[in-house]
């Protein structure tokens, strides 16, 4: 059974329709990575998986269990925010903007979940976070406040605040596209490491080398849909559609998949 | 000059038989003052939890209540509640009229400031706190009022000295704090001059200091916002 299976999603802002008819599935312990322009509605996809926003159309399930919606005598209803926050709490989300709690210390950010969420004794959650983050190589920087941590220690910190919940699945919403460029390199170490330790991963990125080398799929999205889904090589080279080969000149030599690629 | 020299000769002449007298008026001020602030405090809160309700019977009555508050004068709100609820056979005393009254207008403009800290908590906080499990509640609770309330700090010392010196609308339905008793001083010595001023210094002591504790707050919270930004 997939981890994540995502059928017929849909969801519109206004009379917009940013995602129309998105369908795919991540089996456990496979790395996924979305990419594809901006407008392509990837982020909206990562954001209706966990209900940030309300899907209008479409079925989501996590771990063969559906979410959000609620059957009750045969009808659908939204779920209660109650019953959410509790299959949320399995669903780790990384931000763009690392979205740490800015009056919290590093551990106090790893550790309030565990403690509110899983009910577990403070000292207890403070192990757990002392651990992670060690885990993402912040050991030493337990009593700093957000505000006092550059992008990449801030967004490691959010990684370990989602590790700490054991999620069965993360969701990772460009996670370097906020940080300075000589940052990005220990953010991708920390999520290179989590791949290899076997964590179910779902990564919207403009990183395409990162996920050419660490993803087990790529999806392809433009225009609120999916265009192409496949192993790496059959979706970067193989077989690419006009629609990518544009997308991927329109990327900075830098980051592109070939050598070759014409700028 | 001369006036001017005769206006201090009095003034440190009666200052010792004056103080004492309006010092015990100026304890009731700040006790309408604190138990003013505290109502207001915590109607006011609720206040700005039932307007941002998604549920209309609360929203809507919030709403009309702060728009009714902040559209009539605080006066006419206090003698409602002194000689209104006494002609309807409910006679509070002085000092309890006042006290409500001006909590209960006081309620209005902090359920603003709440809604204007939580407001500017940015969106991000909020969703971070949800997609790791935190219930609405645990989200407001643990993660948007304390930070909202750190951005609200300046707004609260404000709105303190503006009901420290609301106050002293407590003298006109009789509560017996400074100013009423100076009123009554005044008609017994016709030392307008000398007891006025001496008032005003007395409300002074307590608002410049917090007024300088709200611009040192102000400061902070603009070093905070820029940190984040």
């Amino acid at each position: 059974m997939p981890i994540l299976s995502v059928r017929g999603l849909q969801k519109s802002f206004g009379n917009f329709n940013v995602v129309r008819d998105v369908s795919f599935e991540v089996e456990r312990g496979q790395k996924v990575a979305i990419i594809g322009p901006s407008g392509s509605g990837k982020t909206t996809v990562l954001r209706c998986i966990n209900f940030l926003e309300r899907p209008n159309g479409g079925v989501i399930e996590i771990d063969g269990e559906r979410f959000g919606v609620r059957m009750t005598g045969g009808s659908e209803r939204f779920e209660s925010d109650a019953s959410l926050a509790k299959k949320r709490a399995d669903i780790g989300f990384v931000f763009q903007r690392f979205n740490l709690f800015s009056h919290l210390t590093a551990l106090d950010n790893v550790a309030l979940a565990p403690r509110l969420v899983r009910k577990m004794p403070r000292e207890q959650a403070l192990e757990i976070g002392r651990r992670m983050l060690a885990r993402v190589g912040l050991s030493g920087k337990e009593n700093n406040y957000p505000d006092a941590l550059s992008g990449g220690q801030q967004q490691r910190v959010a990684i370990a605040r989602v590790l700490a919940m054991q999620p069965k699945l993360i969701l990772f919403d460009e996670p370097t596209s906020a940080l300075d460029p000589e940052l990005v390199g220990e953010v991708l170490a920390v999520m290179r490491d989590l791949a290899n330790e076997g964590m179910t991963m779902l990564v919207v990125t403009h990183e395409i080398r990162f996920a050419a080398e660490v993803a087990d799929r790529i999806i392809f999205m433009d225009g609120g849909q999916i265009v192409a889904d496949g192993p790496p090589r059959q979706v970067l080279y193989d077989q690419p559609t006009d629609r990518m080969k544009q997308f991927l000149r329109s990327l900075s030599s830098d980051n592109a998949p070939t050598a070759g690629a014409p700028s | 000059m001369g006036s001017m020299s005769g206006f201090w000769t009095i003034f440190w002449a009666k200052l010792s038989e004056f103080l004492p007298n309006l010092l015990v008026g100026f304890e009731v001020t700040l006790i309408v003052a604190a138990g003013s602030f505290v109502i207001a405090m915590s109607l006011g809160l609720l206040l700005a939890i039932a307007r941002q309700s998604q549920n209309r019977w609360a929203s809507v009555p919030a709403g009309i209540y702060i728009e009714f508050i902040r559209g009539t004068p605080a006066l006419t709100q206090l003698f409602i509640i002194y000689f209104g609820l006494a002609q309807l056979g409910f006679s509070l005393p002085g000092l309890v009229a006042a006290i409500a009254g001006l909590g209960l207008n006081g309620a209005a403009y902090v359920a603003e400031i709440f809604r204007a800290g939580l407001q500017a908590v940015p969106d991000g906080q909020r969703q971070a706190a949800i997609s790791l499990g935190l219930t609405p509640y645990q989200t407001f609770r643990h993660i948007r009022i304390p930070q909202a309330v750190k951005l609200m700090m300046p707004a609260f010392c404000n709105y303190a000295i503006q009901l420290l010196k609301d106050t002293s609308l407590a003298s006109v339905v009789a509560a017996p704090e400074v100013m009423f008793r100076a009123r009554a001083l005044v008609m017994e010595t016709y030392l307008s001059m000398q007891i006025y001023v001496l008032v005003g210094l007395m409300y002074l002591s307590i608002s410049i200091p917090l007024s300088i504790l709200a611009g040192r707050l102000q400061r902070r919270t603009v070093k905070m916002a820029g940190a984040a930004a």
